[in-house]
C-alpha cells in the first residue's frame, strides 16, 4: 500500500485542480495530474503550462512517492465511487497506480513524476495579503469586462496595481472599463503593477469560494509569475506581458448629470428592454428627466426592434443636474447591472457621446465606464 | 547608312506582320472574309497546325473573275468606299489588308465562283506575285488555300510554336467563331481528322453543345436583352456551377463581331461576383448590341479590340443582364453522382474541362440517345430544348422555362412566372427581378459541427453553417449600410494606426463611406489615423476592435491591386461578415440551426456565400431513389 484517503476528499481535490488540466495538449503529460506525497498529505497538481493549480488532501501515507496519471479518466472514475476509503498502490517503477475502493478496483497507467513540467516557484518579489471576500467581490465585478478576443492581448488580462496599502483591479475590452480599489492588510514593500490573465482570475474567484482567511498574493522578482495562496489550494500563473492602457485617464472627471436609481427597478426595466433590443439593434436608450422643484426625476428606458415593436419603462430616479440622454449596448448595460449589489446604482453622464460612469454605493471603490452608442435621437 | 525608301515587297511584308502573326491569324482573316461574303458553311482544313496548309472553303457570294487580282492588292476592298464609312462599319473586314497580307507571306491559291455565273476563276500567287490567273470550274463560293506560310519571313517562322500549339490556337479560334456566328456551320479538320463541327442554323445553344459539350449547354442560362434599347446584351451565360479555371470561356461579340476586350470580360466577371468562388470564371457567350456609330473597331490591326463611345452604359447593361439572369435562374447545385465524384464535400462541381473539349471534338449532339447514363443523371428532368428556337425566340408560350439543373428546387420560379418571355412584345413588359426563394426546409440536425442537414420538398439539403451565416450577415450589413443604419460602437480609447502615403489619401477621401459601414475613422496627423468606433456587429461577436486598423490597411492595399473585380467596400463587408459569423466546428443547438435556416430563407441570394462558395448542396429525391436502387 502507498496511500489511503477518503473518496470525498480525493474527488474534491481532483475537481479543484481539474481546470488547470490541459484540454488539447502539445505536451501529453499536461493532461495528467501529478500525485505526490508531502508531509503525510497528498499533493495534487495540474498545469496547462500557463496556469498551475495545486491542492492538498488529507491521507494516510505509508511511504513517499510520486506519479502522474491521466486526469480526466481518474477524476471521472473517482466521482463514480461510493464515499468510502480509497486505497492507492504505486505500480512498479512508478509507472501508474492501482486503486481500490470497496469492491471497485482500477489500474491507471501513467508516467514517472519526473516527466511532469516543474511548477515555477514565485519568490524574491512582493507578497501581500487581501481579505478573501474583498478580493472575490472585486474580481466578480471586474473580470467580466476583460476582452475575450486576443486582438490586443493585454486586454485579456486583469491589471493588478499595488501601492502602499491599496490594491486596484482593472479590466477593459476596448468599449468598457471596470475597476475597483480596495485595501491591503499591510502596506506593500514596493509599488508594482502586473497583468494577470482573466481566465486565472476566474479560477481564483471559483476557488476562494467561502474562504474567510486572507488570500496571499505574491509576485516573483522578474515580474513574470504570480501565486495566489488560498486555504487549500495554490494557483500560479504566467503574467500577460505588455502595457495596460492608463485607465485612470479614461474615467471622466466631470459630469453634467448624476442619476441615482433603485437597482432592482433598473434591472427589471433593462431586462424588459433587452428583449426588444435583442431582436433589434441591441441598443437600450436612457432618457433622464430631472424632477420639478425638488421632486424626484425619472429615467425612461427604451428599446426598439425594427418592424417588430418597441418598449419603454419609466423608473423613478434622483436626478442631479440637467436632463440628459444616452444609449448603451444592451449587453454592456445588463452586465454592469448584474455585477453590482445593494439597493441603488448611480450613473454619471455628460453628453450623449461621452462615456457613462456607473458607481454603486455598496461598493465604494468600484467604477464602471461604458462607451455609449452613436445613435440618432429624435 | 543613308535613308532609303523600302521596296514595295518589304513594305507589304512589314505591314502583313501586323495582321498575320501566325497561322491562326490567317484563319481569322480568311474566315472573316467568308463571313462578310454571307457564307453559311465554312470548312477549315489545316495541315501541320497550318504551317504546311490552311484551306478555307465557303459557300459565300464569291469574287468576280475581273476583280480577283485586285482583291490581292493592298487597300482594295468591296466593303467601304471612302473614310466616311469608317465610322459605321458593319462588315468584319474593311481595310482591304487581309488578302494582300496573307499573300505577301505565303503561297496562295484561290478559286472562286459567283453563283450566278457558270464558271469561276483560279488565281495563284507566290509570295505576293501573281503567277497564274485562269478560268476554272468551281462550286459557288470561294476556296483559299494558303501553304508554306512565312517561308519568306524566316524571322517569323522561327517564332512559331510547335504544330500542336498552332493547331490548338486555330481550334480555339474556330470554337469562338462557331460560338459567335451560330448561323454558320463550321467544320475544322486537321491532317484529315475532324476536330470541330457546329450545326449552324443560328441556334447558339447548339453551337455551345458542339463546342463545350452537351452538359455545358444544359447549364447555360439565356440572357435576353431588351431588343428595343440602344444598348442590349443577349446570349447565354453559364450557371455558376459551370465555373472554369480561366477566362477563355468568356466569348464576347459586339454587333456580331468577335472582340477580345479585357474591359468587357471584366464586366462579365464582375456580374458573377458572389456567384463564383475566387479564381473561378464563368462560361458565357454574349453579344453586345450597340449603335454602330458608337463603336470604333479600327483600333487594333487584327481588329481584336473595340472602343465604345459610352463604355459605362455598355458595362452597366452587361452587368444588369447577367445578374438578372443569374438571380432568376440561380439554383442549388445538385450533388454529383458518387461515380463522378466520390464524397459529398469537397469541390463537388469541378467540371472536367478536358472532357468538355473531348466531347466537343467528337461532336456530341445534345439530347442524343447515345449520351452516357452518367450524363443523363444530371440532365434536367424535363430535357430542355436544344434544337430549334424555343430558348432564344421571343415567345414560345406563357411559361418559358429557365434552364436549371434542379428544376424542382424553385417551385416559385416555375409556376406560371412569365420570366422573360415577353421581350418580343412592347418595351414595357420588363420582368421584375425575382427574389429566389428557398423551399421550406426542416432542420434534421447538425453534422460534423459544420453542416446543417435539412429536409425539403425535394430531397435532402446540406448547408454549410459558416457560409450560410456569412451570407445572412453580409446581406444584413449591406442593407443596413445602404440605409445608413450600421450601428457603431465607439471605442473606449481610439486606436491609432500608421498610414503609408497611399493609405492617407484613401482614408481621407472615404471617411464618409467608412462611417456608413460602421467604422468611424479620423485622420490624426499626416501618417496616422484613429479608429474611433467599429461596427457593433463585430463587438457583439466578441471582437475587441484591436485589429480594425490593420483590416483597413489590408483592404486599402488590396484595392490597389489590379485585377480585382470587387470593390473595397464589398470586401470590407465580406470581411466583417466572415469574422462575425459562426465557424465551422461550432456546435449549434437545434434552435440555432432553425433560426439560421429561417434567416437564410429571407436573403436575396441564399445559394452562395459572399465569396461565391456554395452554401448548400442538394441531394434530390430522384437521385436518392436511384442511388438506393428504388427506381
Amino acid at each position: 500500500m502507498w496511500v489511503t484517503c477518503l473518496q470525498e476528499n480525493l474527488s474534491k481535490g481532483l475537481s479543484t485542480v481539474g481546470r488547470a488540466v490541459a484540454a488539447r495538449a502539445t505536451l501529453p503529460v499536461t493532461q495528467n495530474v501529478l500525485i505526490r506525497t508531502e508531509n503525510s498529505r497528498l499533493l495534487l497538481t495540474a498545469t496547462n503550462l500557463e496556469i498551475a493549480i495545486a491542492t492538498w488532501i488529507g491521507a494516510q501515507v505509508e511511504h513517499e512517492g510520486a506519479v502522474t496519471v491521466p486526469a480526466r479518466m481518474l477524476t471521472e472514475w473517482v466521482n463514480s465511487l461510493p464515499n468510502d476509503k480509497v486505497e492507492i498502490e504505486l505500480l512498479k517503477e512508478q509507472r501508474g497506480i492501482k486503486m481500490k475502493c470497496k469492491n471497485f478496483t482500477a489500474t491507471f497507467n501513467g508516467t514517472d513524476a519526473e516527466e511532469f513540467p516543474p511548477i515555477p516557484t514565485v519568490k524574491g518579489g512582493v507578497t501581500v495579503h487581501i481579505p478573501a471576500d474583498q478580493l472575490r467581490g472585486a474580481l466578480q465585478r471586474v473580470v467580466f469586462a476583460a476582452a475575450t478576443d486576443d486582438s490586443r492581448p493585454v486586454l485579456t488580462g486583469v491589471k493588478v496595481d499595488l501601492s502602499e496599502s491599496e490594491f486596484a483591479l482593472a479590466a477593459a475590452d476596448g468599449f468598457r472599463l471596470a475597476t475597483e480599489k480596495g485595501t491591503l492588510k499591510e502596506p506593500v514593500s514596493a509599488e508594482v503593477g502586473v497583468i494577470v490573465p482573466a481566465r486565472t482570475m476566474a479560477e481564483v474567484v471559483r476557488l476562494i469560494g467561502d474562504q474567510t482567511a486572507d488570500v496571499e498574493f505574491s509576485i516573483n522578482g522578474q515580474r513574470s509569475q504570480v501565486l495566489f495562496k488560498l486555504d487549500n489550494a495554490e494557483i500560479s500563473t504566467q503574467l500577460v506581458q505588455g502595457t495596460f492602457p492608463d485607465y485612470e485617464k479614461l474615467i471622466p472627471t466631470s459630469h453634467g448629470t448624476r442619476v441615482k436609481l433603485n437597482l432592482l427597478h433598473f434591472q427589471q426595466a433593462s431586462k424588459a428592454a433587452s428583449i426588444f433590443a435583442r431582436d433589434g439593434s441591441g441598443i437600450i436608450r436612457l432618457i433622464v428627466t430631472p424632477g420639478d422643484k425638488g421632486a424626484s426625476g425619472t429615467v425612461k428606458i427604451q428599446a426598439r426592434a425594427e418592424e417588430l415593436g418597441d418598449n419603454e419603462s419609466t423608473v423613478e430616479a434622483h436626478v442631479e443636474g440637467e436632463a440628459s440622454k444616452v444609449a448603451f449596448n444592451s449587453r454592456f448595460l445588463t452586465d454592469v447591472l448584474n455585477a453590482v449589489q445593494g439597493d441603488s446604482i448611480m450613473i454619471e453622464m455628460a453628453t450623449p457621446s461621452s462615456p457613462g460612469v456607473f458607481r454603486a454605493p455598496k461598493h465604494p471603490g468600484y467604477t464602471h465606464v461604458v462607451m455609449p452608442m452613436f445613435v440618432q435621437w429624435p | 547608312m543613308s535613308i532609303r525608301r523600302l521596296s514595295e515587297a518589304t513594305a507589304s511584308r512589314i505591314a502583313a506582320g501586323e495582321v498575320i502573326e501566325r497561322p491562326a491569324s490567317v484563319v481569322k482573316e480568311l474566315v472573316e472574309n467568308s463571313l462578310d461574303a454571307g457564307a453559311t458553311r465554312i470548312d477549315i482544313e489545316v495541315r501541320d497546325g497550318g504551317m504546311r496548309l490552311i484551306s478555307i472553303t465557303d459557300n459565300g457570294t464569291g469574287i468576280r473573275p475581273d476583280e480577283i487580282a485586285l482583291a490581292f492588292e493592298r487597300f482594295a476592298t468591296s466593303k467601304i468606299a471612302d473614310d466616311s464609312e469608317l465610322t459605321g462599319i458593319r462588315t468584319l473586314g474593311f481595310r482591304g489588308e487581309a488578302l494582300p497580307s496573307v499573300a505577301s507571306v505565303a503561297h496562295v491559291e484561290a478559286v472562286s465562283r459567283v453563283p450566278i455565273r457558270d464558271s469561276g476563276v483560279r488565281i495563284v500567287l507566290n509570295y505576293g506575285r501573281v503567277v497564274i490567273q485562269e478560268p476554272a470550274a468551281a462550286p459557288p463560293g470561294t476556296t483559299v488555300r494558303v501553304s508554306d506560310i512565312f517561308r519568306n519571313v524566316p524571322a517569323r517562322l522561327k517564332f512559331l510554336s510547335s504544330p500542336g500549339t498552332e493547331l490548338a490556337r486555330i481550334q480555339h479560334l474556330a470554337s469562338i467563331l462557331a460560338l459567335v456566328y451560330p448561323h454558320v456551320a463550321f467544320r475544322l479538320a486537321s491532317d484529315g481528322a475532324v476536330r470541330l463541327t457546329s450545326p449552324g442554323g443560328g441556334d447558339r445553344l447548339a453551337a455551345i453543345a458542339a463546342v463545350y459539350g452537351s452538359k455545358a449547354a444544359q447549364a447555360m442560362l439565356a440572357v435576353e436583352g431588351d431588343s428595343t434599347a440602344a444598348f442590349s446584351v443577349s446570349g447565354l451565360a453559364g450557371s455558376p456551377e459551370l465555373a472554369r479555371g480561366n477566362r477563355t470561356y468568356i466569348t464576347l461579340s459586339v454587333n456580331g463581331r468577335w472582340v477580345q476586350s479585357r474591359r468587357l470580360q471584366f464586366a462579365v466577371e464582375q456580374a458573377y461576383l458572389g456567384f463564383l468562388p475566387e479564381r473561378r470564371y464563368p462560361v458565357a457567350v454574349l453579344d453586345v448590341r450597340a449603335p454602330f456609330e458608337d463603336i470604333d473597331v479600327n483600333v487594333h490591326p487584327a481588329k481584336a479590340e473595340v472602343r465604345f463611345l459610352r463604355e459605362d452604359i455598355v458595362f452597366a447593361e452587361i452587368q444588369r443582364a447577367i445578374r438578372r439572369t443569374l438571380t432568376e435562374g440561380a439554383h442549388v447545385r445538385p450533388l454529383r453522382a458518387p461515380s463522378a465524384n466520390p464524397g459529398i464535400g469537397g469541390k463537388a462541381h469541378h467540371q472536367d474541362d478536358g472532357a468538355a473539349r473531348r466531347s466537343a471534338t467528337t461532336n456530341a449532339v445534345p439530347g442524343d440517345p447515345a449520351t452516357t447514363p452518367e450524363q443523363r443523371l444530371f440532365a434536367t428532368e424535363a430535357t430542355w430544348p436544344i434544337r430549334g428556337q424555343p430558348l432564344l425566340s421571343p415567345a414560345s408560350g406563357p411559361t418559358q422555362q429557365t434552364p436549371t439543373t434542379g428544376p424542382a428546387v424553385h417551385p416559385a420560379s416555375e409556376i406560371g412566372h412569365p420570366l422573360s418571355s415577353q421581350t418580343g412584345g412592347a418595351p414595357a413588359g420588363k420582368p421584375i427581378p425575382q427574389r429566389q426563394v428557398l423551399p421550406v426546409l426542416r432542420v434534421v440536425g447538425q453534422a460534423q459541427e459544420t453542416y446543417i442537414l435539412c429536409e425539403g420538398p425535394d430531397g435532402v439539403y446540406l448547408i454549410d453553417q459558416h457560409a450560410a451565416h456569412e451570407r445572412v450577415l453580409y446581406e444584413d450589413i449591406k442593407r443596413r449600410s445602404a440605409a445608413r443604419s450600421v450601428e457603431s460602437q465607439p471605442l473606449l480609447e481610439p486606436e491609432a494606426f500608421d498610414l503609408g502615403p497611399a493609405h492617407a489619401s484613401f482614408i481621407e477621401s472615404h471617411l464618409e463611406t467608412l462611417s456608413t459601414l460602421g467604422f468611424v475613422v479620423e485622420p490624426f496627423g499626416p501618417k496616422t489615423a484613429l479608429v474611433r468606433a467599429i461596427p457593433k456587429l463585430l463587438v457583439d461577436r466578441g471582437h475587441g476592435g484591436g485589429k480594425a486598423g490593420e483590416w483597413l490597411l489590408r483592404l486599402i492595399d488590396e484595392s490597389a491591386e489590379r485585377g480585382r473585380t470587387d470593390s473595397w467596400q464589398d470586401r470590407l463587408l465580406y470581411t466583417m461578415a466572415c469574422h462575425a459569423s459562426v465557424r465551422a466546428g461550432q456546435k449549434l443547438t437545434n434552435d440555432e440551426c432553425r433560426e439560421l435556416i429561417r434567416q437564410l430563407e429571407q436573403v436575396e441570394q441564399p445559394h452562395t456565400c459572399p465569396h461565391g462558395r456554395p452554401t448548400m448542396l442538394h441531394l434530390n429525391s430522384g437521385h436518392l431513389e436511384r442511388e438506393f436502387g428504388r427506381r
